[in-house]
């Protein structure tokens, strides 16, 4: 008699690798042949896995068509195999192997609107932050900016790319058909939570480049420089409207005062 | 949560039909709270206590007995028990007070690696000591008693020496759990391995019994074979149902679940589903009294 965990190591070798030899002496061929068992639970497990990258990432699925799909979710599970009883830790991964997949290629915007998908997702699990309080931010002595620090929103997500994913999103919505040229730029894309629900919204890149001073644990005083010397003599940086932009977006939620 | 808070929450469950809670239909429930007696929602949909679905249910429980239902923590598997699994289970559990818990009576996962699927053990002496000792770790670190559900199966172990109805009598006698009697489940796996769904029923301890399952299948076909496959993506059948009113005989009435996951319909389709449970219980009860 094979012990418990041998057979089960036997199971996930059938249904997950497609290695049945050692398995299939094992299973009873009565009403249903020990071969036809293997398949049901093959299938099962693709159309699971399959199942749970299709509710978490469906315009990538509109992009390629559901056959595509279909091998591409058949791949990432053995690629990426699941290690969790929650099947919303098995589909984190799928941006990444989109880029391994197809990161110099002509499809590598696939990954980018993973990307922004996942964010989408993500932020429904995270908690929802206070906003920035802007009052108490306008009535800081202004002596004291310089030592500003802001704090990122647990309920937001910042996710920029060479493509117009935001445009690509929006045209493979339910009932939406339009076609985007993926030429027509890069566009950052805040993904915030507020009130319950998701909202997806341009942000400029000149805001995007404040917050990535700002989260390298720089003052205001420092991103400010670090802004400035980044963008040098940019006829379009202005660095309140940057400033602005930013604190509008949904992206910061507090502010101290070194 | 206060102590005056979790006693102002609706239970425990009736001996009536309630229904699946999927997220598609949150806000609905939210909204206009419909008459449905309680409701069962998957456990693992609200491990992340701040999120959008876990604040829903928050609301929803204030209103509803509330059952939670796992389907991962594998607790049939040969590895060690998911220890920060049963831990999330536990603070949901904490969280929610909820009036049912219930996992299956499977494994899932091997070597670190999941199957994401309720597969059916061996049935054997040394799974019936492991799931027995598994049950009565998940009980202890909860602090209450859970339920275990018969799964579907389209596979059967030649090692197997004991019949699954008789084994799922045993692990709830020497664990201490309640049976979750899937109906449908039962009339699946008869009808793919060949034996009478009613030896099935009459095997199981009466007083065991804390809750069933409805649910639809698919039948699908593999080289000319036909086999039942538990999808829950369909209405009950008649079949199914006439297995219902052999287990209201013999079994008396329980919580009595609607589930539905796949291809989820509109939520009025759900209920009158449960309706239709709830017409055939207070039959059975008044051919009872």
């Amino acid at each position: 008699m094979n012990s418990l965990r041998s057979l089960q190591d036997q199971c996930y070798r059938a249904f997950l690798l497609g290695d049945a030899e050692a398995l299939l002496p094992e299973l009873v061929s009565r009403e249903i042949p020990a071969p036809i068992s293997v398949q049901v639970y093959q299938n099962n497990a693709r159309e699971t896995y399959r199942k749970a990258l299709l509710a978490s990432y469906p315009v990538i699925e509109r992009l390629v068509g559901e056959d595509c799909f279909r091998g591409l979710a058949q791949k990432y599970m053995r690629d990426y195999p699941s290690t969790s009883g929650d099947l919303q830790n098995f589909v984190v991964a799928f941006p990444k192997f989109l880029f391994e997949l197809y990161g110099d290629s002509d499809y590598a915007y696939l990954p980018d609107v993973a990307r922004l998908e996942w964010a989408a997702e993500e932020v429904q699990l995270a908690g929802e932050s206070e906003r920035i309080d802007l009052d108490a931010l306008s009535r800081l002595d202004p002596g004291r900016y310089a030592n500003v620090r802001f704090s990122r929103s647990k309920s937001a997500r910042l996710v920029c790319s060479p493509y117009p994913i935001l445009s690509i999103w929006k045209t493979n919505q339910p009932g939406q058909e339009a076609d985007v040229d993926l030429d027509s730029g890069s566009e950052q894309v805040v993904v915030r939570r507020h009130n319950g629900s998701v909202e997806l919204n341009l942000i400029n890149p000149i805001a995007t480049s404040l917050a990535a001073h700002l989260d390298a644990a720089e003052t205001l005083e420092g991103a400010a420089r670090a802004l400035a010397s980044e963008l040098g003599n940019d006829p379009n940086f202005n660095f309140t409207t940057a400033l602005q932009q930013l604190t509008s977006s949904g992206l910061l939620s507090g502010f101290v005062v070194d | 949560m206060t102590a005056s808070q979790t006693r102002e929450r609706p239970g425990p469950i009736p001996a009536t039909a309630g229904i699946g809670l999927r997220g598609p239909h949150h806000s609905q429930v939210l909204t206009d709270t419909p008459s449905i007696a309680w409701l069962e929602v998957h456990s693992e949909n609200f491990f992340a206590p701040d999120s959008i679905a876990a604040n829903a249910l928050e609301r929803i429980r204030a209103n509803y007995p509330v059952s939670l239902h796992g389907v991962g923590l594998s607790i049939g598997s040969a590895g060690p028990l998911a220890r920060e699994h049963l831990t999330k289970l536990g603070q949901l559990v904490d969280r929610f007070d909820p009036c049912l818990v219930s996992e299956h009576l499977c494994w899932g996962a091997v070597g670190g690696y999941h199957l994401n699927d309720l597969l059916p053990l061996p049935y054997t002496d040394e799974a019936l000591d492991h799931m027995a000792e598994r049950i009565n770790e998940v009980q202890e670190f909860l602090g209450r008693q859970i339920l275990i559900e018969n799964v579907s199966s389209y596979m059967e172990f030649n090692d197997s020496t004991i019949p699954e109805w008789e084994f799922l009598a045993a692990v709830a006698d020497r664990s201490g759990c309640g049976i979750l009697l899937d109906i449908n489940n039962i009339y699946v796996s008869a009808s793919n391995h060949g034996f009478r769904a009613t030896d099935y029923l009459d095997a199981i301890p009466v007083d065991k019994v804390g809750e069933m399952h409805l649910a639809g299948h698919s039948v699908q076909v593999y080289d000319d074979q036909t086999i039942l496959v538990d999808t829950h993506d369909a209405p009950v059948c008649d079949d199914v149902w006439a297995l219902f009113e052999a287990a209201l005989r013999r079994f008396g009435t329980r919580p009595t679940l609607i589930e539905w996951d796949s291809d989820l319909p509109a939520l009025t389709t759900l209920l009158n589903e449960a309706n239709k449970a709830q017409e055939m219980m207070d039959k059975a009860h008044e051919l009872a009294a």
